[in-house]
């Protein structure tokens, strides 16, 4: 027995010492075999599905699994990409199950990065989210597959409607620009629906605290009904809030309301005439003394943000989204600015207690004893298609992953998800939901000339200043006295920093424009023709145009070049001359 | 010692694959190209590298050559364009005939711009210094005339209307009169020579500015007209979207050239044919402005816009 025990003691104890002798490759081969494992189980077998909602369905040996990854959290839009999945599985493809991964907002760029890099990306993606717009670019450009000739194929699910036939990127209301990604010159996304901003209201609410059957007409009736809210308390003797505020829901206004007041100024701040006001040209107008902050239209845009946020709930400045939308919910608020990305979400929250309904932002009219004159037309109103979802280069089915976003995407399929998820549709002929009425675009419309902002001074004294502005620390004057005084030297500055980062970008375009040309060169046929002209106009719009129009401004800026002694709009007796010049020679 | 030898073994083995033999050259290069574009800038002149070792014609290594310039042009580092500028003179000395020869040329070129760069950013910095300056105006002379060598040496190649282009914003960039004019002369010269140049558009555009400097506001919107009838006959876009130089050839006519039919017309083909764009307000108001402008001229009471343009 003992000579046995020693015998099997000698075996372990040699094969101990063999292995100690061979550590490192065991443990390289131990390694390369779990790889190996790993890899062959990707591969062969059966992936794991877990899906946004957490069901797991049963699917069939032969059956196509489309894997689709989204942020929308929001109620109605997973439901409305099962209920097409359905759809398609049943008119179109039996085979195919679409499983959906919904990723909460605040990880979801690292997780796009974890499946992209590792190779387990999702068949279908919506790219835009969590990572900053380059490194999606270049994930674009590497993991995602580029549509190019798909997009000038008939959509086949559009047969029988009055868009059978038509080429896929003329189905769209914006020609499907929303899907092309100007960087990488070529479409990726299939847009399937539109995003815009208003102000929803709890209409049973404001008819209990005001008798108001309608909502408010314009921006003085607003704010009286405001008050009449403000007035009255809950049964707990809590007084009510007129309207929800948040660090996420008050910058809602700029747009709706305030910023848009600003643009009967534009004939002083447009100084090269092209019908917009960007950040430094309206520092140089300032500079030059075409234009200062007390100029009815800046001080009017500053008066009435803070007679909006003095509706909002006191202490707002330091609630996020979630604490607003709650307060809305408990019906101890009647106005909530938002998104049409909330619609579906608050008329869930108010289901079976109270109505939501949507209005436009409360404007001005021409005949507001302070703010008429600033109120020419509505503000300009335009919904945005999204770039929505893309393919990736991983996807071991990419005919049908794109056959289905045609699917969601052909007027039919685009319309029934949209009325699924209440929001806007991107295909011509459809139409939105009932309840998004009150979405209806503003074309013609008033927009902002005043962004407070170049760069970082000026963004930090903004939001110093604004906020002590806000919560009603500074009054208008007292505001326009210390932001004022500071504008200058700190939009000096970042003036300065944006004129030497535009002579960096060109030089870090040079590359982009090689890689450019590179596609340009390789490309034949009609692509080629677009490609080189594509080409021939990025050059000219990234290397050429900038130089003189750097020139231009810095020769302004600097006094190199005489100030204008008009406003840009106003006529100088020069041009009057040649006007009447003009005249005489017309018949 | 002797337990770590098949590691040492296996470790040779990984290195040694990390260096594949190129199969296809094509291949290869095409993925040099998605890499650079990806960003990936390091991997990316590996392998355009593997390539000019492994190339087996003067075009395939004179083009892996132009790769690894093209590597280099983003850095602001003199010593990687100095890098960038041997490997245009390798790739143009490997194939002077080839397809590549008129792009590296070319590129010599635009790296005597991208230092011009280098230099603008010291003057933002310190605008009264001369030196700087000087060697600004030194350097621009100098990338003209390279500019200039490469649009006469390919006549009708795009890499010679790019550096036609290119060479007249260089004039430009002087911000003097008379390199103005020459600027309208060349621009003149190129119309005639290359009417189907995709250039054409650029060109004229650069004709406005050039008219712009000398003051020349007619001159500055028949340019524009000009390039807009360019860009109608050789924009391939399935959608071309001239919403832009509408609302600019309008606003040259208006604030410009004091040419109001031409403003009202572009104005109203703006409105008309972008109904749904963010500045319809603004061009709806200046056609207001140009009715009251005309009509004061002409005494007539203003209270009612004339119906010249649509509302």
């Amino acid at each position: 027995m003992s000579d046995a025990r020693a015998a099997s003691g000698g075996w372990v104890w040699r094969a101990a010492k063999w292995a100690w002798g061979h550590v490192a490759l065991l443990l390289i081969v131990g390694t390369f075999a779990l790889a190996t494992l790993s890899v062959a189980r990707r591969t062969f077998v059966a992936p794991s599905i877990s899906t946004g909602t957490g069901q797991l369905p049963a699917l069939p040996p032969d059956a196509i699994v489309i894997r689709i990854a989204h942020w929308q959290l929001e109620a109605g839009f997973r439901d409305a990409v099962d209920a097409l999945a359905k759809d398609y599985r049943e008119k179109v493809n039996p085979k195919v199950f679409v499983i959906q991964n919904a990723i909460p907002e605040g990880i979801y760029g690292q997780w796009c990065c974890s499946q992209l890099l590792g190779g387990t990306a999702p068949d279908i993606m919506a790219p835009g989210l969590g990572l900053q717009w380059p490194i999606w670019v270049a994930y674009m450009n590497r993991y995602f597959i580029p549509l190019g000739e798909r997009i000038k194929e008939a959509n086949p699910h559009n047969k029988g409607s009055d868009l059978e036939g038509v080429p896929l990127f003329k189905t769209y209301n914006d020609s499907m620009r929303a899907g092309y990604v100007e960087d990488l010159r070529s479409y990726y996304g299939v847009p399937l629906y539109s995003m815009a901003v208003r102000l929803f209201y709890n209409e049973d609410l404001l008819k209990k605290l005001t008798g108001a059957d309608r909502p408010p007409a314009d921006y003085r009736e607003f704010l009286a009904l405001c008050d009449r809210i403000s007035a009255q308390r809950d049964p707990n003797g809590l007084p009510y809030v007129a309207i929800v505020g948040s660090n996420y829901h008050a910058g809602m206004w700029e747009g709706g309301l305030y910023n848009p007041l600003t643009w009967t100024a534009i004939g002083k701040a447009d100084i090269n005439r092209d019908g917009y006001v960007s950040a430094d040209e309206f520092f140089l107008a300032r500079k030059l003394g075409l234009i200062n902050f007390e100029d009815p239209a800046i001080h009017g845009r500053l008066k009435v943000m803070t007679e909006v946020v003095k509706r909002f709930q006191p202490g707002w400045l330091g609630l996020g989204r979630d604490e607003g939308v709650f307060l809305f919910a408990q019906q101890r608020a009647v106005f909530i600015p938002t998104g049409t990305w909330d619609a579906h979400s608050l008329q869930e929250q108010g289901s079976g207690q109270f109505k939501v309904k949507v209005m436009p932002f409360p404007y001005p009219s021409k005949s507001d004893p302070e703010y008429g004159s600033l109120a020419v037309a509505p503000p300009y109103d335009r919904p945005n298609n999204t770039l929505g979802f893309a393919i990736t280069r991983g996807s071991k089915h990419p005919d049908i992953a794109f056959d289905f976003l045609r699917f969601m995407a052909s007027q039919k399929g685009n319309q029934k998800f949209n009325d699924i998820v209440g929001w806007i549709p991107a295909v011509l002929g459809t139409k939105p939901p009932e309840f998004l009425e009150g979405f209806k675009p503003q074309y013609a419309g008033q927009y902002g000339i005043f962004t407070p902002a170049l760069g970082g001074q000026t963004d930090v004294l903004w939001n110093q200043k604004s906020q002590l502005l806000q919560i009603g620390s500074l009054s208008v004057e007292e505001f326009l006295k210390q932001y004022g005084g500071a504008y200058g030297p700190a939009g000096q500055a970042d003036f300065d920093e944006m004129q030497r980062n535009a002579v960096r970008s060109r030089r870090s375009g040079e590359q982009y424009l090689a890689c450019l040309r590179h596609d340009a060169l390789a490309a034949t046929g009609a692509d080629g023709a677009l490609a080189r002209y594509q080409y021939v106009q990025s050059t000219a719009s990234r290397q050429m145009s900038p130089v003189i129009e750097q020139n231009r401004v810095e020769r302004l800026a600097g006094g190199a070049d005489p100030a204008p002694t008009t406003a840009p709009y106003d006529y100088s007796p020069e041009l009057l001359a040649r006007v009447r010049s003009h005249l005489k020679s017309q018949p | 010692m002797r337990q770590f030898l098949p590691l040492l073994a296996i470790v040779s083995v990984c290195l040694l694959g990390c260096n594949p033999a190129v199969d296809s050259i094509d291949g290869e290069m095409e993925q040099a190209w998605t890499l650079l574009r990806g960003g990936e800038g390091s991997t990316a002149d590996a392998r355009f590298a593997r390539c000019a070792v492994a190339a087996k014609s003067a075009r395939d290594k004179a083009w892996a050559l132009y790769g690894r310039a093209m590597v280099r042009v983003n850095e602001a580092d003199t010593r990687m364009l100095d890098e960038a500028d041997s490997f245009l003179e390798s790739a143009i000395a490997a194939d002077p005939k080839g397809d590549a020869a008129p792009w590296a040329e070319l590129a010599v070129a635009r790296q005597l711009s991208l230092r011009l760069e280098l230099i603008r950013e010291k003057r933002m910095a310190d605008p009264a210094n001369v030196a700087v300056r000087s060697a600004m105006e030194a350097l621009n002379a100098k990338a003209e005339k390279a500019y200039e060598a490469v649009s006469e040496k390919y006549p009708g190649h795009p890499a010679g209307d790019e550096a036609a282009t290119y060479q007249m914003t260089l004039l430009l960039d002087r911000v003097d009169p008379a390199a103005a004019g020459r600027v309208t002369e060349l621009v003149d010269r190129f119309a005639q020579e290359r009417p189907d140049s995709p250039w054409l558009t650029v060109a004229y555009g650069l004709r406005g500015n050039a008219c712009t400097l000398r003051k020349d506001p007619d001159g500055l919107l028949a340019s524009a007209l000009k390039g807009l009838e360019a860009s109608h006959r050789l924009d391939p876009s399935a959608v071309q979207d001239q919403s832009w130089a509408y609302f600019n050839i309008a606003s040259i006519a208006e604030h410009q050239a004091g040419d109001f039919a031409t403003a009202r017309t572009y104005y109203t083909k703006f409105i008309t044919e972008y109904p749904q764009e963010q500045r319809v307000l603004t061009a709806r108001q200046a056609l207001v402005r140009m009715d009251a402008c005309e009509a004061r001229m002409q005494g007539v009471p203003t209270t009612q816009p004339s119906a010249k343009g649509p509302r």
